[in-house]
């Protein structure tokens, strides 16, 4: 870290965390986790085009708390936690829509399929798909977003700031999640 | 040796790579001579695989990236709109300021009766202007001599010959009489100066007058009476509003002959006048042939 980025790092207030962290630029900020934060809504809400709303507004959040956001080692931390908030005041304002899920289904098929998918490997995609969501359902918070987080390649410390948590009890919670989430994904989808 | 061995949390950690090194040589020191825990270790990594492979569909759902930065563009760009006149301190400022009134539309008794009584005031203070300001009529002109109980009025055009000459005879209006004001009089005193000016009429001005007269007798013959009250009102407040227009402007070209702004003024006026006569006549018509 040059001089003038470790100057600028010591003059800004930083809430969460008061560690050596290289400010992050809200175009790279976006660019490096718009999927996390975009994966993260989508999973709680498992309806895409909510997902975006979600993320546009934890992006808008972070754009208008860029003085007070917390360093790169963090960020993503605090995406998180924003995302899993709006994400849940959204489930509580609305009901889910399959037939908007749908729609969004069709519409990436077309934009993300070079070549055709068979329909029934397309098929089996989203039927895994859903079996992983509902067995994800089965578990109870925090262990689920532990879980869920520990998927998207969070460390433990950013387990913790997301879920305000101890960081010590995040491998019980995950050793937790992890065999509840075996234990129905097995009963779910028939396996053994 | 059963209390020695590693909780799940702690293998947990190690196979997610978390321990601190110092736990981590530890941990692998245990498993190295602990087969039950060893066998626990792998049993969580298999675990764990499972559980990623169960989220890879998850994980390799599309994401629309190009579309959520076009619209968190879009939405930035909304929010400075919003907040840059808030940044200005001159416009916040006038905008406090201007928002202060807001409380003065929240209308509660005591605010009506504030309102009424102001109004009252205005209302007030216009009649009593318009009285003084009538008491300082010109002194020749288009005038109008209201009946006396009910006899017909009279609209009178006090020519530049000084004879009064009647434009209509007629009810003016059951429900107003016009004040007593607004009569001609001094006609006396300007005798002189009248005929003076009579001279001196100018070249198109007869043409106006003309048609003015012609306007005014088609008006008299459809029948003022055929009018609703209410426009027989607005008509002759507009009448004398203009006749006054008319008595200045014609002051000003006589007394500047050779002004061609004056003239200009004068038959503008002419027209107005013209306007709204043939307005009226427009009105009187339609109710002649419903009769």
């Amino acid at each position: 870290m040059s001089g003038r980025a470790r100057a600028l790092t010591d003059s800004m207030p930083n809430t969460i965390d008061t560690t050596a962290a290289s400010p992050l630029g809200f175009d790279d900020a976006f660019t490096l986790h718009h999927r996390a934060v975009f994966r993260t809504a989508r999973a709680m809400l498992r309806d895409s085009a909510m997902a975006e709303d979600v993320t546009q507004e934890v992006f808008l959040r972070l754009y208008k708390n860029m003085d007070t956001a917390p360093g790169e080692d963090l960020l993503r931390a605090w995406l998180l936690k924003v995302t899993i908030n709006v994400a849940r005041n959204t489930l509580r304002g609305q009901s889910r829509s399959t037939v908007r899920e749908d729609r969004y289904a069709a519409e990436e098929t077309v934009k993300t399929d070079w070549f055709t998918v068979a329909p029934d490997e397309e098929y089996e995609r989203r039927l895994e798909i859903e079996e992983t969501r509902r067995t994800l359902d089965k578990i109870k918070e925090p262990m689920r977003s532990c879980l869920l987080l520990k998927q998207q390649g969070l460390s433990y410390r950013e387990i913790a700031a997301t879920l305000q948590i101890n960081e010590t009890n995040v491998g019980s919670l995950i050793a937790r999640a992890r065999k509840e989430f075996i234990r129905f994904y097995r009963k779910i989808g028939g396996r053994q | 040796m059963r209390d020695l061995c590693l909780n799940e949390g702690v293998l947990q950690s190690y196979c997610d790579g978390e321990l601190a090194p110092e736990t981590r040589t530890q941990v692998v020191a245990h498993l190295a001579s602990c087969a039950l825990c060893a066998e626990a270790a792998r049993q969580i990594e298999s675990q764990m695989e499972l559980t990623t492979a169960a989220f890879a569909h998850e994980l390799s759902l599309f994401i629309p990236s190009e579309r959520l930065r076009v619209r968190l563009d879009k939405a930035i760009l909304d929010f400075n709109k919003q907040s840059l006149p808030a940044d200005e301190p001159v416009l916040s400022n006038l905008r406090r300021w201007l928002s202060s009134f807001a409380s003065i539309f929240n209308l509660s008794r005591q605010r009506v009766l504030g309102f009424a009584s102001v109004l009252f005031l205005v209302i007030l203070a216009a009649v009593l202007g318009g009285i003084l300001v009538r008491q300082h009529a010109p002194e020749y002109g288009i005038g109008i001599v209201a009946g006396r109980h009910g006899e017909p009025g009279e609209w009178t055009f006090l020519g530049p010959d000084n004879v009064t000459q009647p434009l209509y005879k007629g009810p003016i209006s059951k429900r107003r009489s016009m004040p007593v004001s607004m009569r001609p009089r001094a006609r006396a005193s300007s005798i002189a100066n009248e005929v003076l000016l009579a001279h001196r009429v100018l070249p198109g001005e007869r043409n106006y007058l003309r048609a003015i007269s012609v306007l005014t007798d088609a008006i008299e013959a459809n029948g003022e009476s055929s009018l609703k009250p209410t426009l027989l009102a607005d008509y002759m407040r507009n009448l004398a509003v203009v006749d006054h227009a008319i008595t200045a402007t014609q002051q000003t070209a006589r007394t500047n002959p050779n002004s061609p702004d004056a003239a200009e003024m004068l038959y503008a006026v002419y027209q107005s006048k013209l306007d709204l006569l043939s307005a009226v006549a427009e009105q009187s018509r339609p109710a002649i042939a419903q009769r």
